[in-house]
């Protein structure tokens, strides 16, 4: 179980109460409105609002007025952001000292493409100078994201189509990202918060394998061993739901 | 001299990639600077910048004249462009990639030559770091960009790598207050050390768990000192010190 402390009693926004929505100007440049509903949260009528918008080396902080007067962003726009970036959003409500009276962090943005979006961003693909290799799984940041190498002209089309691509990569990303969840943080509760993104993957893991059981939780010998094959049956049924096997091979025999 | 700014194509950071990889193997060759005029290899510019060659005593000097050289052009726009700012290293090579008191060239790693998005080491390019810290910051980024171009500082490394720090105009004016020394214009004795009571990693530690509880974006500098806890009594007074000093030095003047 991870512990919490909260000192000086912020409170958390729930993210039923924020509804920040990303799409596409006419320009091309990403652009978000924002609604807060603060209504119940008794905060001070004087406490001011702040948005962030942020991804690693990216962060724009937009004022929102005040609780009493607040000013939502609507068609704010992004600059310096592509199109089609993955950006996540943080909200405070902050008092005349400074100090956090509220806040939500970690919010993914709903887009105004179709619903499938929302399961795309739960691994976003970025493209970086790789040197020699091909692509690397990044969990540094606030939200793991697959990177590709720029280098190679047609990763994108690769990575999107290409079967033995598929089959070969996106298995052992699933496999990387559970062990850094289960056995590197030890992260075995999808409720602990359920819109950070360990616990939307392991929620992924579990869907997928059509069954309630959880990883076990701590760092035992034998557990860390149960944690290994609850890892190996989730890749076993990413696999089989996306027919990785038969696709591979129908993609080679059509080749020969 | 003087010359108009202009970005590598593909083919152009190709070829300034493979110098710098031929210079890492031991090879001692000019710099390719003709990549800088080759229509091949480089591109115009929409707007017309000049640029001139000269020696900048630090980072700072660099990204201040930086930021004038480029304010016409939309920060957005400037951030992310390879090309430009590899461009730029190649015009500075002499700045950037000295020659050293063997007769050699010796290269650091491709990303602080050529730009990479990689945000680990974004900010690390020998320009755009100064570049971005003096937008950021103004002269509050003293502290991050002391020291000459081809060399990155602690400082710089520790507070760039990480970005809610490194955009936060209150913690990095924090910084400067506790721990550069303008009368040096360098760090303070010590402030780097690690593991010691109220220093560089002592600091980022506790501006990352105040960060929690605090908005420190809409803080100044001295806010921010003033949150931190009695393990940098000593930076405090060191830098009370100083303002006094400077207070008395600026009186007399």
């Amino acid at each position: 179980m991870i512990r919490r402390f909260n000192f000086t009693g912020r409170r958390k926004i729930p993210r039923s109460r924020l509804n920040i929505l990303l799409y596409a100007a006419p320009d091309g440049t990403p652009a978000f409105d924002a609604v807060l509903d603060l209504g119940s949260l008794a905060l001070p009528p004087d406490a001011r609002i702040h948005v962030e918008a942020y991804r690693r080396a990216y962060l724009r902080r937009f004022a929102c007025g005040t609780v009493a007067q607040p000013r939502w962003p609507r068609g704010q726009a992004l600059d310096g952001l592509d199109a089609l970036s993955f950006v996540l959003f943080r909200v405070k409500v902050v008092d005349g000292r400074g100090r956090i009276l509220a806040v939500a962090d970690r919010i993914l943005p709903r887009r105004s493409e179709e619903e499938e979006a929302g399961k795309r961003y739960l691994l976003p693909v970025e493209f970086a100078d790789l040197g020699n290799a091909i692509w690397r799984l990044d969990l540094d940041g606030e939200w793991p994201s697959l990177l590709l190498n720029s280098r190679i002209d047609p990763i994108r089309e690769i990575a999107r189509a290409d079967e033995s691509f598929r089959a070969l990569v996106y298995p052992e990303v699933v496999r990387q990202i559970l062990h850094h969840i289960v056995i590197v943080e030890d992260h075995t509760d999808p409720d602990t918060d359920p819109d950070d993104w360990m616990s939307l993957w392991l929620r992924f893991a579990l869907s997928l394998m059509g069954r309630k059981a959880l990883p076990p939780s701590g760092q035992d010998e034998q557990v860390v061993l149960d944690k290994g094959r609850w890892i190996d049956d989730a890749v076993d049924a990413f696999c089989a739901s996306q027919r990785v096997v038969e696709r591979f091979v129908q993609h080679h025999q059509a080749d020969d | 001299m003087s010359s108009l700014l202009r970005t590598l194509n593909e083919k152009g950071i190709a070829l300034y990639r493979d110098y710098l990889e031929a210079l890492r193997g031991g090879e001692q060759r000019k710099p390719p600077l003709e990549l800088l005029t080759d229509p091949w290899c480089s591109a115009r510019l929409p707007l017309e910048i000049a640029l001139e060659v000269r020696d900048f005593p630090n980072k700072l000097a660099m990204g201040r004249y930086l930021n004038e050289a480029l304010r016409l052009l939309p920060h957005a726009q400037v951030e992310r462009q390879v090309g430009l700012w590899s461009w730029l290293t190649l015009f500075y090579f002499d700045q950037v990639c000295p020659v050293n008191r063997h007769g050699r060239r010796a290269p650091g790693p491709h990303y602080r030559y050529i730009l990479d998005l990689d945000f680990r080491r974004f900010n690390r390019h020998l320009l755009l770091g100064p570049y971005y810290a003096c937008k950021l910051h103004g002269e509050s980024a003293a502290l991050l960009l002391y020291g000459p171009v081809h060399q990155t500082n602690q400082f710089f490394i520790e507070l760039s790598s990480r970005q809610a720090l490194f955009a936060n105009r209150g913690v990095i004016e924090a910084a400067a207050i506790l721990y550069y020394d303008p009368r040096t214009g360098r760090a303070k004795r010590g402030a780097g050390a690690n593991d010691k009571p109220g220093t560089l990693r002592r600091f980022i530690d506790v501006v990352q768990q105040l960060d929690l509880t605090h908005d420190l974006f809409s803080m100044r500098g001295g806010d921010v000192v003033a949150l931190l806890p009695g393990e940098f009594d000593p930076w405090r007074e060191k830098a009370k010190e100083q303002r006094s000093f400077l207070r008395k030095l600026f009186k007399k003047e």
